[in-house]
């Protein structure tokens, strides 16, 4: 129904607009690709730099009191933790390797907190991962979570010697994460 | 027992992906061969994936009736205590379950177009099939391998995480799956514009087979847009209902050159004009669809809609928009040329032009958008500092070209097609000019100062005397030839030409949204302060008096409720209650609003913190004409149905440039 000659191939010329669409294209992919690999979640937390909350919890599976003010002078690794946590099962080995590589120096301390779970599920998750080489403190209400402001299951604080907190990380732990962040720690005075 | 029907739906969708696979193979083949029954098959596959999607969508909101919380999905995403509204709702509540949506969407939307327009455009039809199912694909692969929404946990989870209390909102149940629907509905003039180019056809034919397609998507993602600002508005309590937040404007964007697109596909169905740039405007607007889904599931940008990232996600969508862009502007750069028809914009004062500069202000618009948008990731990228381009940017740029565009909206619609002269045009618009003018002055003495809302009340003015002084004169010619009353002869009018009245049906909703934008940003008064039981203040109209705070109970969560009386100067009076709630599943406070709203404004009033002793931090606003928004919206969606009645006419697709052979007998 169109009436145009329908025989006549325009002339193909190459037209600036061709070579504009296809530099704005490739300078929007590299920006995409290179904005992939940044942390997203990194949020400077207001807490860092501040002394830790001393929190004073039972001990999960014993009837013994935790304090962090007992592990003054070494570097305490936060473990905030559940069995519901899915994520946490990612980063459960690592916690298991480098606890038992790093706690025999005597510098780095680990501790978990058991937050909004029950014994019995918490007992059950360690039963089938295994058990952490180091104890957690039971954090039933999830006050613990709140006083630190946790904002996901996982989430790891590094306080350091002095009892502040010199890092943390959202999300599950790798090993390279976990060196870097305790490094932070050993840098702050 | 429900585990199996979870793997139903998990077996529906992977099959889906092997039929989807094998409906792109045989719709290319059938290019080739010629064999009409490879094509038919093609579409029998398109329509069993609808089926097939459907089952999988269904079995997951199943799974959330019966709280099945083997399913991880279900346990991440409710908990027993959810009322079923939002446990319906909840499909959308996360990341895995929203692609299924968007993937649901594409399949029933692919169905539906490749049978109505099956019979009409055979020649067409093996690439639009090749197109959709290519996109089908793209996100099947995605749902089974990295975000798999069918995901079992063995033994089942006490109990579910809940779903993110923010979600728990009417105004937010239906807010993702607006605008997704008008995001995937922009697929289907994407595929006929694939088609177009890939066949070297320029006709009008794509542009008018898809009008209502175009329609419909845009009327949804407008909705989309603007239920989103409703709820922001009722739900996240800061007292506004735009922000420029990154996640917003990647909806605008799309929004911006698909309106775009909506205007200058009338010049090629009426001129033959713009036959490339629509084909740009239109794989631009899907692109930046895409583009949408990818900044806001891959966490690329910061924002406030913070939902779980993940770079292995990420990569994946950016994947996808490379092949998708690579592919589609690729056959533009490669085949555009053969799209150009004979015809040109031949007078700078006709209706073909002032869609050339409704195009360009537009297209400004989304680049204006895009670049803000862009701009921190840029920065970051580049020198690793955290930036944000915040609402003045935006605000300041973009004022001057929506002001245009209301301009040409009051002139465009009006002017002949061809060429218009300048004294036909002075007669026309003299008196919409004069009287702009005044009510720019009147609107100074009445309080507005600032220059901007000066310029936009004007305008506003402007359009509404143009486009009345319009409809009166062409009733008045009506009612010399027939005879009728007034309002017979203006029915006739519209009833025969839908689509022009449908077109000022929207350019009136848009005015009366742009009223409502122009009051709630240029006279909003804010207040915070620290409040007593007793204390007063006084906002807009009203003086508000702080009477008590109370703990209360919900089915869900727990709340303190603070109430308030509200006097008028004209002396009626009445209570408002905000409230904090704490949901104790997922530890989330959020502030609940309360809100006296009336078409002359809202007020508004927000909890901060409590200081013991009955004081509380309170935040008051009053935001004149927000209903106007609201209200607004309501007129378009009639609009746009209007203008939709008009079907479309009948088309048989235009024979290929180069000659094929015929596909189908």
């Amino acid at each position: 129904m169109t009436t145009h000659p329908q025989n006549i191939e325009p002339q193909k010329t190459v037209r600036w607009w061709q070579f504009a669409l296809i530099g704005v294209m490739i300078m929007m992919f590299i920006l995409f690709a290179a904005g992939l690999g940044r942390d997203t979640k990194f949020i400077p937390s207001p807490l860092i730099g501040k002394a830790a909350f001393n929190f004073d919890l039972k001990r999960l599976g014993a009837e013994k009191q935790i304090k962090l003010s007992d592990y003054k002078g070494k570097i305490v690794v936060l473990n905030f933790w559940a069995s519901w946590c899915v994520t946490c099962r990612e980063e459960h080995h690592i916690l298991l390797e480098s606890s038992k590589a790093l706690q025999p120096s005597g510098k780095v301390q680990f501790i978990g907190v058991n937050s909004k779970d029950t014994d019995k599920a918490a007992f059950g998750f360690m039963d089938k991962r295994g058990h952490f080489p180091y104890p957690s403190v039971i954090d039933r209400q999830g006050r613990m979570a709140l006083e630190y402001g946790v904002y996901g299951m996982p989430e790891t604080f590094f306080i350091n010697k002095n009892g502040v907190i010199a890092a943390k990380h959202i999300g599950a732990l790798t090993h390279k994460i976990l060196a870097d962040k305790l490094k932070q720690a050993e840098a702050v005075q | 027992m429900s585990g199996s029907l979870i793997e139903i739906g998990l077996g529906a969708t992977s099959l889906s992906l092997i039929i989807a696979v094998a409906s792109m193979i045989l719709a290319f083949l059938s290019l080739h061969r010629g064999a009409p029954s490879f094509l038919h098959a093609a579409r029998h596959g398109m329509i069993l994936i609808a089926v097939l999607t459907t089952i999988g969508c269904f079995t997951i909101i199943w799974s959330f009736v019966i709280k099945d919380f083997s399913v991880l999905y279900v346990a991440q995403n409710s908990n027993s205590q959810l009322p079923l509204l939002y446990r319906l709702t909840a499909l959308w509540g996360a990341h895995e379950g929203s692609l299924m949506l968007w993937l649901w969407y594409l399949a029933t939307f692919s169905a539906i177009a490749v049978f109505v327009h099956w019979k009409s455009h055979p020649l067409s039809m093996p690439y639009v099939i090749m197109t959709l199912a290519g996109l089908q694909i793209g996100f099947m692969v995605f749902i089974l391998f990295l975000s798999n929404p069918f995901i079992e946990v063995h033994p089942a989870l006490p109990d579910g995480k809940d779903l993110n209390p923010l979600l728990q909102d009417p105004g937010l149940a239906f807010h993702p799956p607006t605008l997704y629907m008008g995001y995937v509905a922009f697929s289907i003039p994407f595929a006929f514009a694939i088609a177009a180019l890939a066949r070297g056809q320029s006709g009008r034919e794509w542009v008018v087979t898809t009008r209502r397609w175009t329609l419909f998507a845009w009327v949804t993602l407008t909705s989309g847009i603007l239920l989103g600002g409703y709820w922001a508005y009722y739900e996240l309590g800061w007292g506004g209902y735009w922000a420029w937040d990154p996640v917003e404007n990647a909806s605008l964007m799309p929004w911006l050159t698909g309106t775009a697109f909506l205007h200058s596909i009338m010049a090629q169905d009426q001129r033959n004009l713009f036959q490339t740039w629509n084909v740009f405007l239109i794989i631009t607007t899907f692109a930046l669809s895409l583009l949408g889904t990818f900044l806001v599931r891959s966490g690329v940008l910061t924002s406030v809609h913070s939902f779980a990232a993940d770079p292995g996600r990420g990569a994946y969508i950016l994947l996808f928009l490379i092949v998708v862009s690579v592919i589609a502007y690729g056959l533009l750069i490669w085949r555009g040329h053969r799209l150009i028809g004979p015809h040109k914009v031949s007078n700078l004062v006709s209706r073909e032009s002032a869609l050339l500069y409704n195009n360009l202000l537009f297209v400004a618009a989304a680049i204006i958008v895009l670049t803000g948008t862009l701009y921190p990731l840029a920065i970051e990228v580049l020198t690793g500092e955290r930036v944000s381009v915040a609402a003045p940017y935006f605000n300041k740029v973009m004022a001057p070209v929506m002001l245009g565009i209301v301009l040409l909206m009051g002139i465009g619609p009006l002017i002949p097609w061809r060429k218009s002269s300048y004294t036909k045009m002075q007669k026309q618009f003299t008196i919409p000019i004069g009287l702009a003018v005044l009510i720019s002055i009147v609107s100074y003495f009445l309080g507005a100062t600032d220059i901007i809302a000066m310029i936009a009340i004007g305008l506003v003015g402007f359009v509404l005397a143009s486009t009345s002084l319009d409809i009166i004169g062409a009733v008045k010619a009506h009612r010399q030839v027939t005879d009728r009353s007034w309002l017979s002869s203006l029915s006739v009018l519209a009833g025969n030409n839908q689509r022009r009245y449908g077109g000022f049906i929207v350019h009136l909703g848009t005015l009366v949204l742009i009223i409502g934008v122009i009051g709630s940003a240029f006279f909003k008064e804010e207040s915070t302060v620290n409040m007593k039981p007793g204390d007063q203040v006084v906002s807009g109209p009203y003086t508000l008096t702080y009477k008590t705070i109370v703990p209360q109970k919900g089915p869900n969560y727990s709340e303190r409720m603070a109430f308030f009386d509200w006097k008028k100067e004209d002396g009626t009076t009445g209570t408002l209650t905000p409230s904090k709630r704490n949901y104790p599943v997922t530890q989330t406070v959020t502030t609940e609003a309360s809100i006296l709203s009336t078409l002359v404004g809202d007020l508004y009033v927000v909890l901060g913190n409590e200081h013991g002793k009955g004081e509380v931090t309170t935040r008051v606003f009053w935001n004149p004409l927000v209903n106007w928004v609201w209200i607004g919206w309501m007129i378009i969606l009639f609009g746009v149905l209007f203008a939709m009645t008009k079907r479309a006419p009948k088309i048989v697709s235009t024979p290929n440039k180069k000659p094929t052979k015929e596909v189908l007998v």
